[in-house]
């Protein structure tokens, strides 16, 4: 890679504010973010919403989509500060972030933790609201570790061991924590995004290697130990063979595929989805919530959830290219997280793969992870503002 | 990594065509299997109406409330603002003040194991079931059904009948008899039932719509017919008989106006009736009728010209035929009597000396035009043809017993029937119960009427009538019959009853017939008392009911006093009898005719 390693002078100068000049063209201007992305998440997120209040209303009519709702709006103003913020801001509030994230997560696994559906993941808060602290977590480790390894990056020198041992002990904090919760799905998530971040750092390739043979190990290791909790393995039997128990585990399976093969290609209609209406799928406005788009919005519905998503992934990666070192590493770790868990959540939806408590991004009810969702959206919007001045810039410059 | 994430979501597309394209219609078959139930909306029963259109049975919508024992543990309600499940404790503490049951009955049921059904409670009525419905409880859920609902309960019980509770089924009386127009056909509709047990809304889809039954309307009238039923039942349980009967007849037209029949049940409350009453005895019970049957003697009699009423008739003490000695209810010496005073006074001699002289071909085809040995058209469930043998078997003293209502079988409604048919001015117009009914737009539609024959000419009619009058006269066996100001038309009958359990005579059948005023009758009363154990004569017994119902009656038609007749018939001879002279029927002149 060929990066000026003057590059980031001149936003460092935009970030001051110096220069008439520099100020007219850096101003940012909303026109100047990423727009495509947020109109893809919005779009979205607003699906998520119906879907959420189809999949709740019998049991509780608007309440879970309102609430979804105001979520969504939280979030969309969370990502508009987050894409305003000085980079240097957000590299100065990384520690930070990652701190806190971090507390929370060993309060969750602390007393103060409330357990749902056997994982401890969630902080009560006074008010009647929730916190899960491990999609917070997922921000914190995109941004922190772009912040520990960007530096070098930046000035194209390789990684030394030492930084890159630093980086995993960052990332390998958080996944034990939340491991300990038990949450596998989350962890997979970290897993995935500290791989991706540390070796697009230009770790050794021996680092990745040894990290992926050590996860492969550990994976066959969890299948053949009691490593794993019993809930867990179980999860994992259910997907080899969901007619191992038809009223246990293997229910949810069996009833998704029903719901979303009742789907066909237009689907039954909002709100008219038997599965779905009939309340069949447990978690079906969170963790199954796809199977809601399966049926009542059918291939058409469910084939363009996808494509959004994908949309806001690859997006994410065309974001990441155009970025600096710390641009880039942030929104390449937001693109591995979006991708990863909407591969997991719609994978287990298809029975591709096993099932593991993860969101679908953006859709899913659950306000932590749609709060956290669009804040690292922020994030990849303020990273593609930032290289925008900064190419701008460079043509000024020229 | 852009490959990357495009092959993810090409795998994605091709394994969401895979399900909802390629395996969807076995995959939605199985779902719609799994969650579809199959209801069945009962049809709601027509109603049964008397002539005037008060009410007589109808059906009202009713829940059978069931319980699904695994999901009641579910049972969650909000505690101080927070959602908490509460189960089965709470769900029997909620239901029981609604269900009227105790919440110790309703934990137990609600606590069985091993079944997903268990049936809570039934006939709950809709105001209820909507508040069970709102409390939410899953697992708890609601049949439609439908209670029948019978107003006048004990006084129309063996008339109108009974259903059979479990499915609404007509299972006696006018019930069973107009089952097919009352039933209707009940709906069948298809739904989707949500995990919790609720239908999932819109998923219902109607296959055969609910057609309700027919309303329809009897010729019975329901306050003629309390009536009777209460006048009949104070004189059964009274004289301690068995059970009797109270029918009135519309003379005009055949049409059954009451029916009454006793011991009785309720139909509201089948638990407590005796199987032997649910029947009713008007139209199922045959007995032999006796003295009341003399009067199609007369009539073949009088219309075969064999007398007049002023023929002069020598009742001998004792009269030998096949190889019996008949004789009359009470002892007497020879007595020089009218064919008048033979039905007056119901002499069994008298009549044979008559009835003998008409063959027995010839009579027989007189007691089958008078309805006798056949279903009425009615129908009624149960109903008995009686019992009449042909002429060729009218043989040994069964010849003469016959000609005195002994020795054949007939149901009240029957003999009720013979009466209406002098009445009637000797045109029998077969019983009918059922005015008509309703159809599906809410149209009366008359029954088709029953077809008239004439049986006996207006001037036999007419005098026999006559004859009847001097029944309830001085001389007469019916003075308890008679209404003041009212020229009364009757026969009193007192039969040995053949016991079927017993294969033998036991006991006595008491009955009057009659109608008033006799010169324009309107209605016929028929009152018969079977197997009294305080008295036997159908004068004494049956005649005090006839005599209430029939002046209920007349009050209530307004008819005006009877003038005097014109005709003046007598009971005894005016003259001495001689048994040489040809018009005096005697037992002399039945040996000269070789009878």
């Amino acid at each position: 890679m060929s990066r000026d390693p003057l590059g980031d002078r001149p936003v460092l100068a935009v970030g001051a504010g110096a220069g008439r000049r520099v100020t007219a063209g850096t101003r940012r201007s909303w026109l100047r973010v990423d727009l495509g992305l947020f109109i893809g998440a919005a779009g979205l997120s607003a699906v998520g919403v119906v879907l959420v209040w189809s999949a709740t209303r019998a049991d509780s009519g608007a309440a879970a989509a309102l609430k979804q709702l105001v979520a969504l709006l939280v979030g969309m103003a969370c990502a508009a500060v987050v894409t305003r913020l000085d980079v240097r801001a957000v590299r100065a509030l990384a520690p930070v972030a990652y701190g806190l994230a971090v507390l929370g997560l060993v309060a969750v696994v602390s007393p103060l933790g409330s357990t749902v559906n056997g994982s401890r993941s969630w902080i009560r808060l006074p008010g009647g609201m929730t916190l899960q602290p491990s999609e917070l977590m997922k921000v914190a480790l995109a941004v922190g570790l772009a912040m520990l390894l960007a530096e070098r990056a930046d000035r194209g020198m390789p990684q030394r061991h030492r930084d890159i041992a630093l980086a995993w002990l960052v990332a390998g904090i958080p996944v034990v924590l939340v491991l300990a919760q038990p949450d596998l799905g989350s962890a997979l998530v970290l897993v995935a995004m500290a791989v991706v971040i540390i070796a697009a750092a230009g770790a050794p390739a021996l680092w990745t290697l040894g990290v992926l043979a050590a996860g492969a190990s550990a994976v066959t290791a969890a299948f053949l130990t009691p490593v794993l909790s019993g809930y867990q393995r179980n999860r994992l039997r259910a997907f080899l063979d969901p007619s191992l128990d038809p009223q246990g585990i293997g229910y949810q399976t069996r009833q998704v595929r029903i719901a979303i093969g009742s789907g066909g290609l237009g689907g039954q209609g909002l709100f008219e989805g038997r599965q779905t209406q009939g309340g069949f799928i447990p978690f079906q406005e969170t963790d199954f919530v796809f199977s809601v788009a399966g049926e009542e919005l059918g291939f058409l519905g469910a084939a363009g959830l996808v494509l959004l998503i994908g949309f806001i992934v690859v997006r994410c990666v065309l974001v990441a290219r155009r970025a600096d070192a710390f641009g880039r590493l942030v929104a390449v770790g937001v693109g591995v997280w979006f991708g990863v868990q909407a591969f997991e959540n719609i994978g287990m939806n298809l029975g591709v793969m096993p099932v593991t408590g993860l969101p679908l991004p953006f859709v899913s009810s659950g306000g932590s992870s749609l709060i956290a969702s669009w804040v690292a959206l922020g994030l990849v919007g303020n990273v593609a503002a930032t290289s925008h001045v900064r190419s701008h810039l460079r043509s000024h410059l020229r | 990594m852009f490959v990357a994430v495009l092959f993810v979501f090409t795998i994605f597309a091709g394994q969401l065509l895979r399900i909802q394209a390629f395996d969807a219609s076995a995959t939605q078959e199985a779902a719609q299997f799994k969650r579809s139930v199959k209801t069945t909306t009962p049809a709601m029963r027509g109603q049964i109406l008397d002539t005037n259109g008060q009410v007589l049975a109808d059906s009202v919508e009713r829940f059978t409330i069931a319980a699904d024992p695994k999901i009641i543990p579910e049972y969650t309600v909000k505690v101080d603002g927070k959602r908490a499940k509460v189960g089965v404790t709470r769900a029997a503490t909620d239901l029981a003040p609604l269900l009227d049951m105790s919440t110790a009955a309703l934990t137990k049921l609600f606590t069985r194991s091993n079944t997903r059904y268990v049936v809570v409670k039934k006939e709950v009525n809709p105001a209820i079931y909507r508040e069970i419905r709102a409390l939410g409880i899953p697992g708890i859920t609601g049949s439609r059904t439908a209670q029948r609902i019978y107003p006048t309960s004990m006084a129309l019980g063996q008339l109108v009948g009974f259903v059979r509770p479990d499915d609404q089924s007509g299972a006696g009386g006018v019930e069973q008899m107009l089952d097919t127009a009352l039933k209707g056909t009940p709906g069948v509709s298809v739904a989707e039932r949500a995990r919790d047990g609720y239908i999932i809304p819109g998923s219902q889809r109607v296959d055969t719509p609910v057609v309700n039954g027919r309303d329809v309307r009897l010729t019975i009238d329901a306050d003629l017919q309390w009536y009777a039923q209460n006048a009949l039942a104070k004189q059964v349980t009274g004289v301690g008989a068995e059970s009797g009967t109270a029918v009135v007849l519309e003379v005009a037209t055949g049409k059954v106006r009451a029916a009454a029949s006793y011991p009785t049940f309720d139909p509201n409350d089948l638990a407590d009736a005796k199987k032997a009453s649910l029947g009713n005895y008007a139209f199922n019970d045959a007995f032999e009728p006796g003295s009341t049957g003399k009067l199609m003697t007369m009539a073949a009699a009088l219309e075969q010209k064999v007398i007049t009423p002023d023929t002069g008739v020598i009742v001998p003490p004792r009269l030998p035929r096949a190889g019996t000695s008949f004789k009359d209810n009470e002892p007497h010496g020879v007595e020089n009597m009218t064919a008048t005073g033979v039905l007056a006074k119901s002499s069994n001699m008298g009549t044979i000396l008559i009835g003998e002289r008409v063959t027995p071909q010839v009579m027989e085809a007189y007691y089958r035009k008078f309805g006798i040995g056949a279903k009425t058209p009615v129908g009624f469930p149960g109903e008995s043809a009686g019992l009449l043998a042909g002429a060729k078997d009218w043989v040994s003293t069964r010849r003469y017993t016959i000609l005195f209502g002994q020795g054949y079988a007939v149901t009240a409604i029957q003999q009720a029937g013979v009466f209406q048919t002098i009445a009637n001015k000797g045109v029998r117009v077969p019983p009918s119960l059922v005015e008509g009914t309703v159809n599906d737009s809410g149209t009366f539609i008359p029954s088709a009427a029953t077809t008239p024959s004439r049986v006996v000419s207006e001037d036999t009619a007419v005098k026999l009538s006559r004859m009847m009058e001097e029944v309830t006269g001085q001389n007469g066996t019916a003075s308890a019959a008679r209404i003041k100001g009212y020229r009364v038309a009757g026969k009193t009958g007192t039969a040995d009853r053949y016991d079927d359990k017993l294969k033998r005579y036991n006991g006595f059948t008491a009955s009057f017939i009659g109608f008033a005023p006799a010169e324009a009758p309107k209605y016929v009363v028929a009152v018969f008392i079977q197997k009294p154990s305080a008295g036997m004569f159908g004068g004494m017994l049956a005649g005090p009911v006839f005599n209430q119902i029939m002046t209920y009656l007349l009050e209530r038609t307004g008819a005006p006093p009877s003038p005097a007749s014109n005709l003046d018939y007598h009971v005894w001879a005016e003259k001495p009898l001689s048994s040489d002279d040809p018009r005096v029927i005697s037992n002399a002149r039945a040996l000269r005719d070789g009878l």
